[in-house]
C-alpha cells in the first residue's frame, strides 16, 4: 500500500504541472468561411471635414539658428518680406593704439535655405539699429520691430548661392567704422556695454520693391560676422611684409548674451483672401477662401481641420472600436514648383476654440506629422496622410463636448517661410478625406 | 510541421464549436475495444463508463488507474495537410469497496478539448477594396470530475449512480492585422456544472452480461471574461479598449445520453464487447458559429483475447483487443455532418506473475470529417498507455 501512495502522490503533482496554459498550436489555414467569429472591419469615409485658415498673432522668432532675408510676391500670400536684427559683439575689445583701420565687411553664411527663385538679382540693405537690441515682453516675434536709421550703410546687389557658394561678402564703408575703432584702441570701450552702447546693431532688409526670394543665412559666429580689417604700422620693416601683418577685430551674433537677433516676417495680403484674417481667434472658412485653405512659416497662417460629425460614430451597429483614422489632404495642384518647394511632412497639433495650442499630443507619443502616402507620390501626387487615430478617440470621450481642433504648419514654423495650399471642403474630387477604420467585435 | 506539447490534445478545428471536441478517453482497455464497455464490471480495471459496475469491485481491493494519451494528427484541408503531435493525461481514477455489496470510484478526466488555429483569415474590410487579416486561436477544454457509486441490488442485478462536476475554460484569441494596427480579442469561457448518471447492470447467464446508463442533461453555468486590446499608429503598448469579467452568458446545455451495451464472454479466454450509445443534441436546440449540434450517434464493438485468464504462466494472461466504432457525428456545417469512424487495437500486460495488475497499452486510427470544400478532415493517430493497478487492503500475509 505504501508505494501506491507514493504514485498516487506523484501523479497529483504530474497533473497539476501539466496544466500550463500557452502553447503552440499548429497553423492550418483554413477559409473564412469555416467560422463567423471574425471581427469586422468596416471603412468609412464620410464624416464631414471642415477645413479653415487662421493666423497666430505672433511667432517666436529669436531662436533657431536662421537669419531669413528677403522679399517675394506669392500668389496666395501676397508679399512676403523678411528682416534680420542683430546685435554684434566681440570677445576681446583690445586692438593695439597705432592699429590704423583698413577696410570693414560683413560676411554672411549661406546656410542652404531659399524660397522662390535664386537666379533673379537680390538686394540687402545694411541698416544701422538705432535701438536697443531688447525685446519688450520675453521674446521677440515675427511681429517684433526696432527703430533704425532709414538710410543704409550700404546696399548689396547680388544673385544669392544658396546651395553652391559659401558666404555672401557685403563691403561696408570705411567711415562707418572709424569712429568705433579710434573708441576701441583708446580702450574707451572695453567691454560689450560699452560697444553696444555706440553700435547697436544692424538690420538687414530687402529693397522695398524687391520680388525675387527669401534666402537663410547661419548666425553662426564662426560664419557670420562683421570684420574689421587692420595692420600696425612698422617703421623699420619697409619690405614686403604688408599682408603679412593684416589683423582682423570680428563682431558677431553672441547667443550667450540671451537675444541677441531676430527676424521679423511679414506679409502684405490685400486684395487676397486671407486679407479678412485679423486676431488669432477669427478663421477663414475654407468655403469663403475660394475652397482652400492655407499654411505658412514665419507669418503664422495654419490650416485648422474640425471633425463636427465625428460622434455619429456611435450610431454604427453593434460595439467597435477605431483602429486607425487618416486624415488625407492634398496640396493645391499648380500651387507648388521646384522654387517653391512643397514640405514633405506637415506638423499636427490640437488647437481649442480660441485656436490657443493645447499640450495634448495627437497620439501621447510625440509630434504627429502628416506625411505623403507612399502609392500617392508614385501616381505624380502627393497627398498628405495624417494619422489622427488618437486625436479622434480623444474627441470620443471628451464631455462635454469642447470645440477642438487640429492645425497643420510646416516643421520650420519659426524659421522658414515655407507654404503649402491645400484644398479645403467642398471640391468634389480632391476634398479632405477623413478615412476610418473601425473594427466591430459585437454585433 | 510537428509540435509537440501537452495539456490540449486536440488540434482539431472542430473544437471551434460550443465546448470542444469530445475527448472520449477512456479508461484501461477501454480505449482498445471501440470505446465502449457500458457492461464491463469493473474487477481489475475500472470501468468508468457505468457507475453500476463499481458494484462488483471484489471485497477489500482497491484499484488505481493512471493513463497517458499522445495523439499524431494530420489534419486536411483543400490539398494542404498539416501533422501534429499532443499528448495528455487521459484519466486518473481510483476505486475501492465500501462493503461486500457496494464500491465507489473517483476519476478525474479531460471531458472535451479545444484546440485550434486558423490562421489568415482573410477578409473584406467593409466599404473599401483593401482586406485584412485575422488569426484565431483555441485552447483549453473542460474536465469530468466523477464520484461513481455501485450497489448490488440482487444476484443478477445491479445499479449505479454518478455524480460529475464539469469544470474547465476555454480561451479563444482573434488577432486582427490592418496594415500597421492590430485588434486582439481576448475570450476567456469559465465552465461549471454537476451531472448526474444512472447505470444499471445485469447479468443474463453465465455468458451475457449488459449495461445501460443514462447520463442526464444539465445546463453548465458559462462565465465570460473579455479584453479588447488594441495597437494603434504604431504605438509601443497596446492600449485596452475593454475589460469585462464574470459576465454570465447563456448557458451551455448537455443532452441525455443514453447508453447500452452487452458483453459476451463465451469462455474464460473470449470476450466481445457491442456498445451503442445516442446523444440527444437535437432537444437541446444549440448552434454555435456556422455549425449546429444534431443527435448523435456512437456504435462500438471490442473483441478480448487471453489465452488463459487465470494462468500462472504470465504469458498465457496477456490479453489481446481490437475494435472499432462508428460516430455519426453531433455538428453539422454547412449541411456537412461531421461523422468518422475508428479502429483500435491494444495489449494488456500483467505487471508480474501474481498481481492482477496491469499495463494496457492501445493503438487507434480515426478519421472524421471531409476534405471537400471548407471542410477538414482529420486522421487522428491515438496511443494509450494505463496503469492499472490492484491492491486489497487489510490483506495479512501469513508469511513474511
Amino acid at each position: 500500500m505504501k508505494h501506491l501512495n507514493w504514485i498516487l502522490i506523484l501523479t497529483i503533482l504530474f497533473v497539476v504541472s501539466c496544466s500550463t496554459e500557452e502553447r503552440d498550436i499548429p497553423t492550418l489555414e483554413v477559409g473564412q468561411e469555416f467560422t463567423d467569429k471574425t471581427v469586422r472591419l468596416i471603412e468609412i469615409d464620410t464624416f464631414e471635414v471642415r477645413t479653415s485658415t487662421f493666423k497666430f498673432d505672433s511667432i517666436v522668432t529669436s531662436q533657431g539658428e536662421r537669419l531669413l532675408i528677403g522679399r517675394y510676391l506669392d500668389n496666395y500670400f501676397g508679399t512676403v518680406k523678411s528682416e534680420s536684427y542683430m546685435e554684434l559683439t566681440t570677445e576681446d575689445y583690445h586692438v593695439p593704439e597705432d592699429a590704423e583701420l583698413d577696410s570693414i565687411a560683413l560676411i554672411m553664411g549661406y546656410d542652404g535655405y531659399y524660397y522662390n527663385d535664386t537666379l533673379q538679382l537680390s538686394h540687402i540693405q545694411v541698416h544701422k539699429l538705432l535701438e536697443d537690441l531688447e525685446p519688450a515682453e520675453d521674446n521677440f516675434y515675427n511681429t517684433s520691430s526696432l527703430t533704425f536709421d532709414t538710410i543704409p550703410l550700404v546696399t548689396k546687389r547680388f544673385y544669392p548661392e544658396p546651395l553652391g557658394g559659401d558666404s555672401l561678402h557685403i563691403s561696408i564703408p570705411k567711415s562707418f567704422g572709424v569712429p568705433i575703432f579710434k573708441l576701441i584702441k583708446e580702450k574707451s570701450i572695453s567691454d560689450d556695454n560699452d560697444f553696444t552702447e555706440q553700435f547697436k546693431g544692424i538690420v538687414l532688409r530687402p529693397s522695398s520693391d524687391g520680388n525675387s526670394n527669401v534666402i537663410g543665412f547661419t548666425n553662426d559666429s564662426e560664419r557670420t560676422y562683421l570684420r574689421f580689417f587692420y595692420s600696425i604700422p612698422e617703421e623699420f620693416n619697409d619690405e614686403d611684409e604688408d599682408d603679412g601683418n593684416e589683423l582682423v577685430l570680428d563682431f558677431a551674433i553672441t547667443p550667450i548674451y540671451g537675444l541677441s537677433w531676430f527676424n521679423r516676417i511679414t506679409s502684405d495680403v490685400t486684395g487676397l483672401p486671407l486679407e479678412v484674417l485679423g486676431d488669432q481667434e477669427d478663421g477663414l472658412s475654407s468655403s469663403k477662401g475660394g475652397g482652400l485653405t492655407f499654411v505658412q512659416s514665419g507669418t503664422g497662417y495654419v490650416t485648422r481641420i474640425e471633425f463636427p460629425t465625428i460622434k455619429n460614430i456611435g450610431d454604427l451597429p453593434g460595439t467597435g472600436t477605431i483602429l486607425s483614422a487618416v486624415l488625407e489632404m492634398t496640396p493645391l495642384v499648380d500651387s507648388y514648383d521646384d522654387i517653391l518647394s512643397l514640405s514633405d511632412s506637415l506638423q499636427v497639433h490640437v488647437v481649442d476654440q480660441n485656436n490657443e495650442l493645447s499640450p495634448f499630443l495627437p497620439n501621447g507619443n510625440g509630434i504627429v506629422y502628416g506625411r505623403f502616402g507612399e502609392t500617392d507620390l508614385e501616381f505624380g501626387e502627393p497627398i498628405y496622410q495624417i494619422p489622427v487615430t488618437g486625436y479622434i478617440e480623444q474627441e470620443l470621450v471628451e464631455a462635454p463636448e469642447i470645440d477642438n481642433g487640429l492645425i497643420l504648419m510646416p516643421n520650420d514654423f519659426q524659421n522658414s517661410i515655407d507654404r503649402v495650399v491645400l484644398y479645403g471642403a467642398g471640391f468634389t474630387d480632391f476634398s479632405p478625406k477623413l478615412i476610418i477604420t473601425y473594427a466591430i467585435y459585437d454585433e | 510541421m510537428v509540435v509537440g506539447q501537452t495539456n490540449t490534445i486536440t488540434a482539431s478545428p472542430y473544437s471551434l464549436y460550443g465546448i470542444g471536441v469530445n475527448t472520449k478517453s477512456s479508461i484501461g482497455r477501454n480505449s482498445a475495444l471501440g470505446g465502449g464497455g457500458y457492461a464491463f464490471q469493473t474487477i481489475d480495471q475500472i470501468n468508468n463508463h457505468n457507475p453500476a459496475s463499481f458494484a462488483t469491485i471484489p471485497d477489500n481491493n482497491f484499484l488505481y488507474d493512471f493513463g497517458l494519451t499522445a495523439e499524431l494528427s494530420s489534419i486536411s484541408s483543400r490539398g494542404n495537410e498539416e501533422k501534429r503531435l499532443a499528448g495528455n493525461i487521459s484519466n486518473l481514477a481510483i476505486a475501492a469497496t465500501t462493503g461486500a455489496s457496494s464500491g465507489f470510484g473517483l476519476t478525474l478526466e479531460p471531458y472535451s478539448d479545444v484546440g485550434y488555429a486558423l490562421i489568415g483569415v482573410e477578409s473584406n474590410i467593409e466599404g473599401s477594396y483593401d482586406t485584412f487579416i485575422s488569426n484565431i486561436f483555441g485552447s483549453g477544454g473542460l474536465n469530468d470530475l466523477k464520484l461513481n457509486y455501485g450497489y448490488i441490488l440482487k444476484n443478477r442485478l445491479r445499479v449505479g449512480v454518478g455524480l460529475s462536476y464539469i469544470f474547465g475554460t476555454i480561451k479563444e484569441t482573434q488577432r486582427i492585422q490592418s496594415q500597421y494596427n492590430s485588434l486582439e480579442v481576448e475570450d476567456k469561457n469559465k465552465y461549471s456544472g454537476f451531472r448526474m448518471d444512472v447505470g444499471l447492470q445485469g447479468t443474463i447467464s453465465d455468458y451475457l452480461k449488459f449495461g445501460f446508463t443514462a447520463r442526464l442533461p444539465t445546463s453548465l453555468k458559462v462565465t465570460h471574461d473579455r479584453r479588447i486590446s488594441k495597437k494603434v499608429s504604431l504605438t509601443p503598448k497596446p492600449q485596452v479598449v475593454e475589460n469585462t469579467t464574470g459576465e454570465h452568458l447563456p448557458n451551455f446545455d448537455l443532452p441525455l445520453e443514453l447508453g447500452l451495451g452487452i458483453v459476451y464472454t463465451p469462455s474464460s479466454s473470449w470476450a466481445m464487447n457491442l456498445d451503442y450509445s445516442r446523444n440527444f443534441w437535437n432537444t437541446t436546440d444549440q448552434n454555435d458559429n456556422i455549425g449546429t449540434f444534431i443527435d448523435q450517434e456512437i456504435f462500438g464493438v471490442g473483441i478480448e483475447y487471453a489465452m488463459d485468464n487465470q494462468s500462472i504462466n504470465y504469458w498465457k494472461r496477456i490479453k489481446f483487443r481490437i475494435g472499432g466504432s462508428y460516430d455519426s457525428g453531433y455538428l453539422e456545417v454547412y449541411d456537412h455532418i461531421i461523422d468518422g469512424y475508428s479502429v483500435s487495437g491494444g495489449i494488456g500486460i500483467p505487471l508480474s506473475r501474481s498481481s492482477k495488475s496491469s499495463i494496457n497499452i492501445s493503438y487507434g486510427r480515426s478519421e472524421h470529417g471531409a476534405s471537400q470544400g471548407i471542410l477538414v478532415e482529420e486522421t487522428l493517430n491515438t496511443f494509450n498507455i494505463n496503469i492499472s493497478l490492484v491492491d486489497i487492503w487489510f490483506l495479512k500475509r501469513k508469511i513474511n
